[in-house]
């Protein structure tokens, strides 16, 4: 009666990631380092629930006047001498960053790390066009290198040991053999070093841009992002329709919730706020580009339920909570964002037929709603995603589905069913709790196990016998 | 582009709810510190938890009793560095105006603070508009020229910084930061650049300073 | 200021009344030794929150609407199961959105409902109930106690008060143990790997006795254990309450 579903590929990536030890080992680390050092600041702050409350506030109060917000912060950044686009595609925004190094002569692009432009699938695109994409972010820097796609939306190589990492230069950069993480990080600083001073155009993306002002608000730890948008002529900031702020009130709450949320920091090493091109000549771009994109945003804006997942802050706290994350990692998920969040925007975004997978395996453990700075209600989302999914089965399925439950809802139906399963579960498991026989799906579920099969008496049936103690 | 524009504004506008009602006037409630320290720590200890915190991170803390103090300081750290190319911004000037001659006598030579030359420095010397204790923090802006060059390319940073300057909470930073005139940029430094990529082993000074000075000037410039 | 209740329905999760009924004559007995007249309604079935997870909301109703009229008339509901208790508190309303009659009277059930360790310490505020288990217990915290009804003081406050038992917690008692319903079949390799996670710091701790505050936890984690040559056993933190067979001697 309960079907279940052939596996696929995303249950044999599923399997794969469990198997691989050293990725259990990194991602567990990974989650329980960023878990403790986030609770370990919680545990100092009084107010942290009322910060959740004011974050979301924040949030909420640009998404309902979004288009409000956004013309106040093209006003602003005009004002501010910097240049704004709007771009409803991925292609529009590629097409424009383009144009724009044609225009200027310009080859070679150095990137700051943004989920946006990995979002939209950036960087080859710039590359066919004949430029130069370099990834500063150590962990994107190291992923670009081996073809990869990052496992953990703050350690994107996490996955990667210092071995594999010491090859890797070794092979592609010409290195002599090292694993220390110091060398390897000081490797990549000395390459990247002059090409943060020759390149002609720097793209990041941004945290928070406030529409009050125009100022782009940029959080890093290594450098390289002042690098990239200090540096280059042209820096081009693109950000997601959703990352605008009212004002400096609102900036500060969101200021205070996102480092430690992500990281357990109260800051990271470095908070950049940008007004414009440089005002001094050498000290800045000579230009600045902000891209407004669109993509599923507008989409999801529509959606009554899910529109609140656009509050995202990209923290990663639920990731970090999520018991079904930290054992298949982000290779596991079928777009670009990984984790509760990345379940639901992509229900939203994507359509139930890519997310089914991913909705289905979770065991609605509630941890990541727990822990969300903005108050995302995941846990109810990933019910609604099941929800629409059955609802979009055909009548037939659904309707027997139906009528099962029916039966079930009535003592003789549960009875009836009881029997049936004790006899199912005599023909296929022994009385030791070993499979003898059955489905391959059973086969699975008795491995490691010993199953229990129904009592002999269930509690229903013994009353009837008068028992009593 | 504006036919974009028009089409993404007015995708926005059908998809927001009808009961939304006009955007609000009045300003959120103030730049409030949710951490409550201010209330917990006396206002003797800003200075306490700032170096408490900066240390935590990794920064060096030293407090200038007076000029001369200033200068035994910033010689010991020189002197430590190895290299004698330093950077100095002129917002380090506005907050200690002896040091120009005090480099002379020290035989450092002086880089301007912009590129290419800044590049070579091994130290960048700057002020700061303000230090923030609840997250360890020093605030840089760009009222001066040479302050983002010279805080971002050495690998040792050095920042003067009058004890005045000093707030309790992000929130009185970001308020100030919002005040006019407003800076065209600014940077929170928490410590020196940092990087957990690589098995998350802590590596410091990836592409920022790997080590970086807090000096407080713990006395009144005067005229 | 209500009166404590002197009856309560026993209102007992599919899972326990067909794999370990040990559960329905442990809450009888520690429910009547609080001095309550227990009843067990036995044309109960299931609340159906295997099927509202699975998003088949017209299935889910019609197993809530027979759960809602057994317990009509009962003052007091207790039920050995948050997961259970959480569904009809927070879901079924949301089930009956649309029809108002049945949503007053979810919402009328589900102010009547309680999870067995919210009952005993929080409506009737007993955490001693004289039972006696010598041993070393560890507790896992089942999810949708924890997080979907902030039950995290109470079983354990229950369990202090047992005689012979020693209480002790694990490295990470609130990560989900992988049961998740039909999660446990469906991502059995994964599944597994969480449980024996959970069963690893279980022995850790040297603790005799894994308890659990749901049957699904139990089901999940017992089949798991039993695979192993160890001496670790999972129990219903009601069985704990109601004694050790043969122990109560004091």
């Amino acid at each position: 009666m309960l079907k279940m579903p052939k596996p696929n590929l995303f249950d044999l990536n599923l399997n794969r990631a469990l198997r691989n030890r050293f990725l259990q080992l990194a991602l567990k680390r990974a989650t329980g380092a960023f878990k403790d050092l986030r609770t370990g600041i919680i545990n100092d702050l009084d107010k942290f629930q009322e910060l959740r409350e004011r974050a979301k506030e924040a949030k909420d109060r640009v998404l309902n006047h979004l288009d409000h917000y956004l013309t106040r912060l093209e006003a602003s950044v005009t004002q501010a001498r910097g240049r704004v686009f709007w771009a409803s595609t991925g292609d529009e925004v590629a097409g424009y960053i383009v144009a724009l190094a044609r225009e200027k002569g310009l080859k070679s692009v150095v990137k700051g790390k943004s989920m946006t432009t990995e979002e939209i699938g950036l960087n080859p695109v710039l590359e066919q066009a004949g430029l130069e994409v370099l990834e500063t972010d150590l962990g994107e820097y190291i992923i670009q290198l081996v073809g990869e796609r990052p496992s953990h939306l703050i350690v994107p190589a996490v996955h990667k040991t210092r071995e594999e990492t010491a090859r890797l230069f070794q092979k592609k950069l010409g290195l002599a053999y090292t694993d220390r993480p110091e060398e390897l990080t000081r490797a990549v600083r000395d390459r990247l070093r002059g090409r943060f001073l020759s390149a002609g155009l720097g793209v990041t993306g941004v945290n928070f841009a406030v529409a009050e002002t125009g100022t782009l608000v940029l959080l890093e730890n290594e450098g390289n992002i002042r690098m990239a948008s200090t540096l280059p002529r042209i820096h081009v900031a693109v950000m997601g329709l959703e990352k605008v702020v009212a004002d400096f009130r609102d900036l500060a709450v969101l200021l205070q919730i996102l480092p430690i949320s992500a990281t357990g920091q109260r800051l990271p090493s470095y908070v950049s706020f940008i007004n414009g091109p440089g005002r001094h000549p050498g000290e800045g771009p000579e230009e600045l580009h902000l891209i407004l994109y669109d993509g599923y945003r507008t989409k999801v804006l529509a959606d009554p339920d899910f529109r609140q997942v656009l509050r995202c802050l990209r923290c990663g706290a639920c990731l970090n909570f999520c018991p079904v994350y930290r054992r298949i990692g982000g290779h596991t998920y079928p777009w670009t964002y990984s984790g509760p969040i990345g379940v639901v925007l992509t229900a939203a975004a994507r359509g139930l037929e890519e997310a089914g997978d991913i909705v289905g395996a979770s065991t609605l453990c509630r941890a990541c709603g727990q822990v969300c700075p903005v108050m995302i209600d995941l846990p109810e989302l990933i019910l609604e995603a099941r929800r629409r999914l059955a609802e979009q089965e055909p009548a037939g399925p659904a309707r027997s589905f139906d009528l099962a439950a029916r039966c079930l809802a009535t003592p003789v139906g549960f009875d009836l069913a009881a029997r049936g399963l004790s006899a199912a579960a005599e023909a296929m498991i022994d009385r030791r709790g070993r499979v003898r026989r059955g489905p391959e799906k059973i086969w699975e579920l008795g491995e490691g196990r010993r199953l229990p099969r129904p009592a002999e008496e269930p509690f229903r049936r013994s009353l009837f016998k008068g028992d009593e103690e | 582009m504006t036919g974009v524009r028009e089409k993404i504004l007015a995708r926005i506008r059908s998809a927001s709810l009808s009961s939304r009602g006009a955007v609000p006037a009045e300003p959120g409630p103030d730049f409030r510190d949710f951490s409550q320290e201010e209330t917990r720590y006396s206002s003797e200890e800003p200075m306490g938890l700032f170096a408490q915190r900066w240390q935590a991170l990794g920064g060096v803390w030293h407090q200038a009793a007076d000029p001369l103090n200033l200068k035994e300081i910033l010689k010991n750290i020189l002197e430590k560095t190895g290299g004698g190319r330093v950077t100095v911004a002129p917002s380090a000037f506005n907050s200690a105006p002896e040091l120009g001659e005090f480099f002379q006598t020290l035989g450092l030579k002086a880089i301007p603070p912009r590129l290419p030359e800044a590049a070579s420095a091994s130290v960048g010397i700057t002020g700061a508009f303000l230090a923030v204790a609840y997250s360890g923090s020093l605030v840089l802006v760009d009222h001066d020229p040479g302050e983002l060059t010279a805080s971002l390319l050495p690998p040792v940073h050095l920042v003067l910084i009058p004890r005045k300057n000093l707030v309790f909470s992000l929130g009185q930073a970001v308020e100030r930061l919002g005040r006019e005139p407003r800076p065209g940029r600014a940077v929170f430094i928490s410590g020196p650049s940092r990087t957990a990529d690589i098995e998350l082993t802590l590596v410091l000074g990836v592409h920022g300073p790997r080590e970086v000075h807090a000096v407080f000037l713990d006395y009144d410039l005067g005229s | 200021m209500t009166d404590l209740p002197s009856q309560v329905y026993l209102f007992l999760p599919c899972l326990a009344d067909l794999f370990y009924p040990v559960i329905g004559r442990a809450s009888i007995k520690v429910l009547k030794g609080a001095g309550l007249e227990v009843i067990y309604p036995r044309e109960q079935t299931c609340c159906g929150q295997w099927a509202f997870n699975m998003g088949r909301h017209g299935a889910a109703r019609a197993m809530a609407r027979h759960l809602i009229r057994v317990f009509e008339t009962a003052s007091a509901v207790v039920c050995p199961s948050g997961s259970c208790v959480l569904t009809v508190r927070r879901h079924y309303p949301e089930l009956f959105r649309n029809e108002s009659d049945w949503k007053a009277r979810a919402q009328a059930l589900a102010a009547r409902t309680f999870e067995l360790t919210d009952f005993l310490v929080n409506v009737i505020g007993l955490t001693d109930l004289g039972a006696v288990f010598p041993g070393r217990a560890v507790l896992h915290d089942s999810c949708h106690p924890l997080r979907g009804l902030g039950l995290k003081e109470e079983p354990r406050s229950l369990l202090r008060a047992v005689r012979g038992l020693e209480l002790v917690e694990m490295a990470e008692p609130e990560i989900c143990c992988g049961f998740g319903g039909a999660f446990m079949a469906r991502y059995a390799p994964l599944s597994r790997a969480m449980a024996v996670e959970k069963i690893d710091q279980a022995l850790e701790t040297g603790a005799g006795y894994l308890v659990l505050t749901e049957p699904g936890c139990l089901l999940n984690l017992d089949s798991a254990l039993k695979d192993r040559q160890v001496s670790l056993k999972a129990v219903h933190l009601v069985q704990v309450l109601a004694g050790r067979p043969g122990a109560e001697n004091a």
